[in-house]
């Protein structure tokens, strides 16, 4: 029976392609006031044909929103429920914005949508907390990065959307490449959606400044050497300022990171661990090798050159115990550098600009020498369904709509216009003038909806500059190259533990030259890691991935 | 005799001056960062940054007080919502501590040590907080109400023991008969013999559940969402100040514009404000809470 009703659906849908059902797409089925509803026949063109059968019928995990003869049935008036991070906007603009958007719903889909925010106090304890208590979230923010979403995916925490995607979420089925799919998945579940159309680039700089150097005669700086040069130059020429004031703490590891991108091959991969980083994978081309830089030769040579910096006084004495704002230190010219993402960079320039309007920024680009810096995982942000959802169907009806749907885009991603927001004569997106902050503000959490091509740019008077440096960066744009290899912990929990442990000890003194003599203290580093078992961690990397790219193949 | 007695004049002497200067360092560094830190909460953010504390402003400005009372009354509704929890919460839980402790230690009640036990034992094992969570959201439904926070904090086994052990050890069994034959009923006896005789014990564990209670964010935090418009007042602080702090060690900062975060002495503010009350009612009950540290010592 199953067999025959499989050959029949297998049948329509080839009937389908062949487009004889082309003109379905405006009967829809009589929804209250809906006019637009999808049906498979849109969807079919997209449709993964070597994995994915697209039937006429498809009942839906929860039933309220089945797919009868090729068209989406949403009769049945369904509420979406949907948990983002972040402290909601203080004057409770959001919720105007939400009766608005659920107005528009109404009509499109027949639902609406009930947000739940996590504030960000203590998020990792109170959203773990939603997700055992079974709390039927149809929309879920999650991340691979900072709230384990494999590990959550492997506790059973989030539905496979597998088979409804292409019925319920048309548009980004047909947007995302196999391979982003695969980014996506686990143990061949779909159990998140990619942040896939948004660019965006992580890579780390030192922000200095352009006029200082070139009162110096430093043409750029862009190495190591040539930032030397710089802080020489600070120490002999400016009183008073300090090269690099910041503070330093068991996450620093800024130094080691510049010194990673410029002087070795490593790479930061999934073999990686904690913010000290001790091992790496061992090249672009060899990306599934872990080594450990700190083992290797050079590493007491950085060691070495950091002790000189510390000594010469390139930070502060005291850094490792103080509390310094270095972003004010920096504003206000009181540091010569001022470390940060490349994300971070570019507000930095509007920042100096009203604070001291002669200053010039440049940055040091640590990946610059190698020309290539790793994309963001798919799963950077994302968005999942619980498996206790009530109404997955229409939660990714509604998802396709925030991604894809210019309207309703603008709607959630700025607000409300002539509220929020209003587009000017030149096409930018700028404030109304009644717009009052205290009881306007207004954003918009679910970050992996974001989608360049349906954005409103902002006025930004320094356009050009973030402009030149995002066309500088761009082609250095590599896909992530492990996919969704995820490394499993399990097995080496206490590794991981002593290794981090070692590494937050040894790693911030021994790149501020605050260790004693540095052979020595790399030595203990070395020593404190080999006692932690970074050998029995690093064998276990390299069997997963061996296993993983057994499986692949 | 007299030469021993100047011995110990001199020597008494010398631990009396140690003693004072020992106290007075110890006083200052207890005051001095709280002195810091209201200075700090009157100084321009600007200052503050830049130059860092000092122990008095040198540019005076409420700027940090005004931005935190601007929020819409919401500090001022937090304020309240702890006071009303602090006051029925200890009134309540004293209440229930005391008869709970006066019933456990009376001999006539049968099966005392077992009760004593249960209760016991859930000071060594529990279910953890997935089990607490659960219990109180799915099964006792109190996401977002109130009780949420008042109710686990009533009774604490410790407290009980606490009171058991002080009322066993100064209120003689006795006493209780004594007014029974007179015709008083138990909860009469309790209400008008026990409670009275009981307040050093009362006011100590009465300090600590009130403590508790003023102190209280982490239950504020799990089971009262945004959707309270008025959270108890630790956690509005808390939350204020440690966002900064949750979204730098964590890469969920990249997408938040540092704009949103709080400044420095916004921070101090909300530390003076959270530590104001405290300040000022503690002279009040000091005297109780100095009879009430020898409560769980030994009697002679």
């Amino acid at each position: 029976m199953k067999k025959v009703k499989k050959i029949l659906a297998l049948m329509s849908a080839l009937a389908m392609t062949c487009g004889m059902f082309a003109g379905c797409g405006s009967e829809g089925v009589e929804s209250k006031g809906g006019s637009s509803t999808a049906t498979v026949a849109e969807t079919n063109a997209v449709v993964d044909t070597e994995n994915m059968v697209v039937e006429q019928n498809f009942e839906g995990p929860s039933g309220n929103t089945p797919v009868v003869d090729g068209k989406i049935d949403t009769s049945k008036f369904v509420t979406v429920k949907m948990l983002m991070l972040g402290d909601p906007p203080a004057g409770g603009a959001d919720k105007k914005v939400y009766e608005e958007l659920n107005k528009i719903l109404k009509e499109r889909i027949n639902a609406e949508l009930d947000v739940t925010w996590i504030e960000w106090n203590n998020y990792d304890t109170k959203y773990q907390m939603e997700l055992v208590s079974g709390t039927p979230y149809d929309l879920i923010f999650t991340t691979s990065t900072w709230l384990n979403l494999w590990g959550n995916a492997e506790k059973g925490a989030f539905m496979d959307m597998k088979e409804m995607l292409p019925y319920y979420a048309p548009h980004l089925w047909s947007d995302t490449k196999k391979e982003e799919w695969a980014g996506c998945t686990y143990k061949g579940q779909i159990v998140a959606l990619p942040e896939h159309r948004m660019w965006q680039l992580s890579t780390p700089v030192f922000v200095y400044r352009a006029d200082w150097a070139k009162e110096f005669g430093i043409d750029k700086v862009d190495s190591i050497e040539t930032l030397e040069q710089y802080c020489d130059a600070i120490l002999a020429n400016k009183p008073g300022v300090i090269p690099y004031n910041a503070p330093g703490s068991v996450n620093s590891n800024e130094l080691y990171a510049m010194w990673l991108r410029q002087e070795t091959d490593y790479v930061l991969g999934p073999g990686s661990i904690g913010m000290g980083c001790p091992t790496t994978n061992k090249s672009k081309d060899e990306n599934w090798t872990c080594v450990s830089p700190v083992f290797d030769e050079k590493f007491v040579d950085f060691a070495k050159k950091m002790k000189e910096w510390g000594d010469k006084g390139y930070w502060p004495e005291d850094l490792l115990s103080a509390t310094i704002d270095s972003e004010a230190m920096f504003l206000s010219g009181k540091s010569g550098i001022y470390s940060c993402n490349v994300s971070g960079y570019y507000p930095e320039i509007g920042k100096m600009a009203k604070e001291n309007p002669d200053a010039e920024l440049d940055a040091f680009f640590f990946d610059e020498k190698r020309g290539f810096c790793f994309s963001d995982v798919m799963t950077q942000d994302s968005c999942s369904i619980t498996a206790t959802a009530e109404n997955p169907e229409r939660a990714l009806m509604m998802y396709d709509l925030f991604q894809y749907d210019p309207e309703i885009y603008h709607l959630t991603q700025y607000g409300i216009e002539g509220v929020q927001y209003v587009v000017n004569a030149d096409g930018y997106r700028e404030r109304p003038e009644s717009y009052n902050d205290e009881t306007d503000s207004y954003y918009w959490d679910m970050w992996s909806t974001r989608n360049d091509a349906l954005e409103i740019p902002e006025y930004n008077e320094f356009e050009d500059q973030i402009d030149a440096i995002k066309a500088k960066i761009k082609p250095w744009t590599t896909v992530n190259p492990w996919g969704s290899f995820v490394l499993n912990t399990t097995n080496v929990d206490a590794e991981v533990t002593a290794i981090n442990e070692a590494a937050s000890t040894w790693l911030p003194a021994i790149q501020f030259g605050k260790a004693g003599d540095p052979e020595e203290a790399v030595a203990q580093y070395r020593e404190a890691l080999t006692n932690a078992g970074i050998d029995t961690y690093m064998a276990e990397v390299e069997r997963q991935m061996k296993e993983y790219l057994a499986d692949q193949e | 005799m007299q030469k021993s007695k100047r011995k110990k004049d001199t020597s008494g002497k010398v631990i009396t001056v140690v003693g004072y200067v020992f106290i007075t360092f110890f006083a200052i560094s207890c005051l001095l960062p709280f002195i810091m830190m209201t200075a700090a909460s009157f100084e321009d953010e600007r200052t503050l940054v830049t130059l860092g504390y000092s122990i008095l402003p040198r540019h005076f400005t409420l700027d940090a007080y005004r931005a935190i009372f601007q929020q819409g009354g919401e500090i001022l509704g937090s304020y309240i919502v702890t006071i009303l929890l602090t006051v029925i919460g200890t009134t309540l839980g004293l209440f229930l501590t005391a008869l709970t402790g006066y019933i456990l230690q009376r001999p006539d009640f049968a099966h005392r040590n077992l009760v004593s036990l249960f209760l016991y034992f859930t000071t060594l094992f529990n279910g953890g907080l997935v089990a607490f969570y659960l219990l109180i959201t799915r099964y006792l439904h109190l996401k977002n109400s109130y009780l949420a926070i008042l109710l686990p904090s009533l009774i604490s086994a410790w407290n009980i023991i606490m009171m058991k052990n002080f009322i066993r050890g100064s209120i003689p069994h006795e006493i209780s008969e004594a007014a029974e034959i007179d015709g008083a009923s138990p909860f009469k006896t309790f209400l008008t013999i026990i409670l009275p005789m009981s307040k050093p014990a009362l006011a100590t564990i009465g300090l600590f559940i009130a403590l508790g209670y003023w102190n209280e964010w982490y239950n504020s935090m799990l089971f009262l969402d945004t959707s309270v418009k008025y959270r108890p007042l630790q956690l509005v602080l808390y939350n204020l100040i440690n966002k900064a702090n949750y979204l730098k060690n964590s890469l969920a900062g990249k997408n938040i514009t540092m704009q949103e975060l709080p400044l420095e002495t916004v921070k101090m503010a909300t530390a003076v404000l959270a530590t104001a009350p405290i300040v000022a009612a503690y002279p009040m009950v000091q005297k109780y809470f100095v009879k009430g540290i020898t409560v769980g010592s030994v009697k002679g």
